[in-house]
């Protein structure tokens, strides 16, 4: 990959990370409050990022800020939230278009720093320190409304019941956006109090990736969380559950195609060895299009369009899901657990073993190519405390043996299956 | 000999090369300096729109099943000893395809073993293989693939629409098609829509990132035959201006009811379609994003989120401009938009306002061209309407509030729109 990652403490339990590669025409900057992940805190945490997208002190007047970005050329400011581990991750971010590209010279990257600082810290609050109403009702509305649209897309409303199913109280089991009832219950005084908290406890992880001059960024950044009154808390890693009781549940929906899921329980990989393994195991199970399931349970069974896994590095379970006929169930349920199965007892080729490896180091070789990827790639590398580059991971892979592949799958064990069928709502 | 011509743009700083291959395929190369991807699309002028055709050996028009261009897509990865994607398991390559409504890609990405990648995806799509069996084992698969589509509220609602928009176009077929008329899809019907299509004439290489040209053309050397000549008559679907209904509506179970609002434009040829459609974005851009009076009316109501979007949807033969959301009263935000839609046409875009519009649409071609897929595809998208890649940013460069509101009135009609919607 082109850039170095270059970290800097610019304040207490406050970093910023570089990657500057001069092939990209436009820069990113993003700016992450993290915190542990509580279930009584998530969906106030949730709603704060979505109020602040709506103005700041410097911009109070949402109309007036998108047209702001429009003139930058299309910025593009964001606001979400993600879990990672025991973190919650609050973002802004903005992406723009490259000094070099703007037609009359401005300076884009001071002028983007300073946006997204005020943003984060400088919110547009009314006299008695509160969001304005109408942005509380309306952003909390969307809020519950993003809660509830798992349920527009099948696929991940089925993983997500499989995953509730096994984690119960585990932090991997809080749900991303939160819960509805805590959503209904936030006040204009608890979201401020929330982003007060925010403010002060959180690690402060910001990101400058592209071809730009960051020192002015890096000056704006630097100069004004120094002001800023910091007591910084820092989430506790969260542990791995070797093995739960298996669970099994279903639920009826005015659909045509099944969706059924499959989680494993792999015994808790917690070095990074045990985590590769199980990484290269689902590679070669469900990874590529010419994995252990795609060829049989799609190719030769022609049970299924999609057929998929994916290991879940923090919680370490591997998850596995299609869509499917539903009298079909049986029979792929039974396809799926005898091809992993079969990779426990070494039933796969060394070709097959060098592909799967060749198919991770190739997309690897990619991650260098988009800003966003390589602010994805780094990311939770930062936040875990190990920082790779692609290549070092692709090399750490490419260490990994088919006995440390067949050992894996050996550990593996069945710890939930969810099933979407057919029939009236539920 | 094969020629080689080199296409720049001074605003970017970027440039292609365009080399017509002995064979009869144009061949389009972006090397990106820097990058470590390279991204290779091959691909034919064949859809799902393409469900009537009339060839020198067919003599008159005759029907085809609809999917059958998604259903060949699927079956051109077999051969005699094993699928593509076992090939390219060998050199690491991630491959994909897709049928889209008007054209079909086969694709990879690499960073590593090119050469042999791009001989991969030149041999299989150029060496079909069927027979009832391997046809037959496909229905299953594709089956479920529609089945998938058949739950997506995201899918259902832009068909939905597609269908209260056109009254004949084959537009509004879904692109795999449906499980009965898949069924009728046979060996023998596959080798003739490929023979028809797949002719080199009517496709394109299009390779961005980093890569060898040379290594390209040895390659094209290597496995392309000369095609034979091309003739190709498409059916005419005389499409009125008119929508074929206003309102549709299905139940689905989604959390907030869904729409898509389009309105719907006169075709002209592709190329005219292609480039006004960067005028046309210009214009939906001042129309409702979300620096506009409208936008903000219209969620401080209540009536839109952050899910709000629009885009222009265009091809060969058809052209429109869609707008989506979720919406508790998508009727109201409906109306609204047209009434709006009017106001513009009659008063202009104001300047602000167009400022706004103008520099979205320069950034949005400019951050494409920063990104490897994006160029590859932006080559292929522009190569079968016959425009030149960097025609697209100097039209939104050049644009002004009086050719934008030029070309939306010649080519729609407020009235002359749909509103579909899911409802739980």
């Amino acid at each position: 990959m082109q850039g170095k990652l270059i970290r800097k403490e610019i304040g207490e339990a406050a970093f910023m990370s570089f990657v500057q590669d001069p092939k990209f025409k436009s820069d990113r900057i993003s700016l992450c409050f993290v915190t542990p992940l509580k279930k009584e805190k998530v969906t106030v945490n949730a709603l704060v990022p979505f109020v602040l997208r709506k103005g700041c002190k410097s911009c109070p007047d949402f109309t007036e800020l998108n047209k702001k970005l429009a003139q930058m050329y299309g910025a593009i400011l964001d606001a979400d939230v993600a879990k990672h581990g025991a973190n919650q991750i609050i973002e802004v971010s903005i992406q723009f278009t490259d000094d070099r590209f703007a037609i009359d010279g401005e300076n884009m990257a001071e002028t983007a720093a300073k946006l997204l600082y005020d943003i984060a810290f400088e919110p547009n609050l009314d006299e008695n320190g509160h969001f304005p109403e109408i942005d509380l009702e309306l952003e909390r509305e969307f809020l519950i409304d993003t809660i509830e649209s798992d349920l527009n897309d099948k696929r991940v409303y089925a993983i997500g019941k499989a995953l509730d199913l096994i984690y119960e109280d585990e932090p991997f089991g809080i749900k991303r956006y939160g819960y509805v009832e805590d959503a209904e219950a936030i006040t204009a005084e608890s979201l401020a109090d929330a982003w007060r908290e925010l403010v002060k406890t959180s690690r402060i992880e910001i990101m400058f990736t592209g071809p730009g001059d960051s020192s002015t960024a890096e000056k704006v950044f630097t100069e004004r969380i120094a002001t800023l009154d910091r007591k910084p808390v820092i989430a506790e890693k969260a542990p791995m559950i070797p093995y739960t009781p298996f669970k099994e549940a279903e639920e009826s929906m005015d659909i045509v195609q099944g969706k059924l899921v499959m989680a494993f329980r792999m015994g808790a990989p917690e070095t990074e060895h045990e985590k590769n393994s199980a990484r290269m195991l689902s590679a070669l199970y469900g990874g590529t299009a010419f994995s252990k399931l795609f060829m049989n349970v799609r190719e030769k069974m022609s049970l299924c369009y999609y057929a998929d896994s994916h290991f879940e590095r923090g919680s370490g379970v591997l998850i596995v899901d299609c869509g499917i006929e539903f009298e079909n169930r049986e029979a792929a349920q039974k396809e799926i657990v005898r091809q992993l199965e079969l990779i426990g007892e070494g039933d796969f080729t060394d070709e097959e073993f060098m592909s799967t490896k060749m198919a991770i180091t190739n997309s690897l070789g990619s991650v260098g190519d988009t800003l966003y990827s390589v602010e994805g790639w780094y990311m939770p590398g930062i936040l875990d405390g190990k920082i790779l580059t692609p290549e070092e991971d692709a090399e750490e892979m490419n260490a990994i043996t088919r006995e440390d592949v067949i050992a894996m799958a050996k550990r593996a064990k069945p710890a939930a299956v969810f099933f979407l069928k057919g029939g009236e709502n539920a | 000999m094969s020629e080689m011509v080199k296409i720049e743009s001074k605003r970017l700083g970027d440039c292609y090369y365009k080399l017509e291959h002995k064979s009869g395929l144009t061949i389009l190369m972006a090397p990106m300096e820097g990058f470590n991807t390279a991204y290779a699309m091959f691909g034919t002028a064949y859809g799902s729109i393409d469900t009537c055709i009339k060839t020198d050996e067919s003599g008159d028009f005759i029907k085809l099943p609809e999917g059958i261009a998604h259903y060949l897509e699927h079956k051109l990865f077999e051969s005699e000893e094993c699928s593509a994607f076992e090939r390219y398991a060998k050199t690491g390559a991630n491959a994909n395809a897709f049928t889209a409504f008007d054209r079909t890609a086969y694709l990879f990405a690499c960073s590593d073993n090119f050469e042999e990648s791009i001989e991969i995806l030149l041999d299989f799509v150029t060496h079909p293989y069927f027979t009832p069996e391997t046809v037959e084992k496909e229905q299953g698969i594709i089956g479920q693939e529609i089945r998938m589509y058949d739950d997506s509220a995201d899918w259902r609602v832009l068909f939905n629409l597609l269908g209260a928009l056109y009254h004949k176009n084959p537009v509004k077929i879904d692109i795999a098609g449906t499980v009965e008329s898949i069924a009728q899809i046979t060996a023998d019907l596959l080798y003739d829509c490929y023979n028809t299509f797949y002719n080199l004439h009517n496709m394109v290489l299009v390779v961005a990132g980093n890569f060898d040209m040379e290594a390209v053309e040895r390659a094209a050397d290597k496995v392309l035959e000369p095609a034979k000549e091309f003739y190709l008559e498409r059916g005419n679907c005389d499409e009125p201006e008119e929508v074929a209904e206003k309102y549709v509506e299905q139940h689905l179970p989604v959390a907030v009811p869904m729409f898509n609002i389009g309105f719907k434009g006169k075709t002209g040829t592709e190329a005219e379609n292609f480039c006004g459609s960067v005028l046309d974005e210009i214009f939906m851009e001042a129309l409702c994003d979300d620096y506009t009076k409208v936008y903000r009316e219209l969620y401080d109501e209540g009536l839109i989120n952050a899910t709000f979007g629009s885009e222009v949807f265009c091809g060969r033969d058809y052209i429109s401009m869609l707008i989506s959301g979720e919406s508790r009263e998508p009727e109201k935000v409906f109306e609204r938009l047209k009434k709006e839609f009017e106001h513009l046409l009659e008063h202009g875009i104001p300047e602000d306002i167009f400022a706004c519009a103008q520099k979205s649409v320069y950034g949005h071609y400019m951050r494409s061209s920063e990104r490897v897929t994006g160029v590859a595809q932006s080559l292929f998208n522009c190569h079968f309407p016959g425009v030149e890649m960097y025609e697209l940013i100097e039209l939104a460069a050049n644009a002004t509030p009086e050719s934008v509101i030029e070309r939306v009135k010649s080519t729609y009609c407020a009235e002359n729109s749909a509103l579909s919607v899911i409802k739980p």
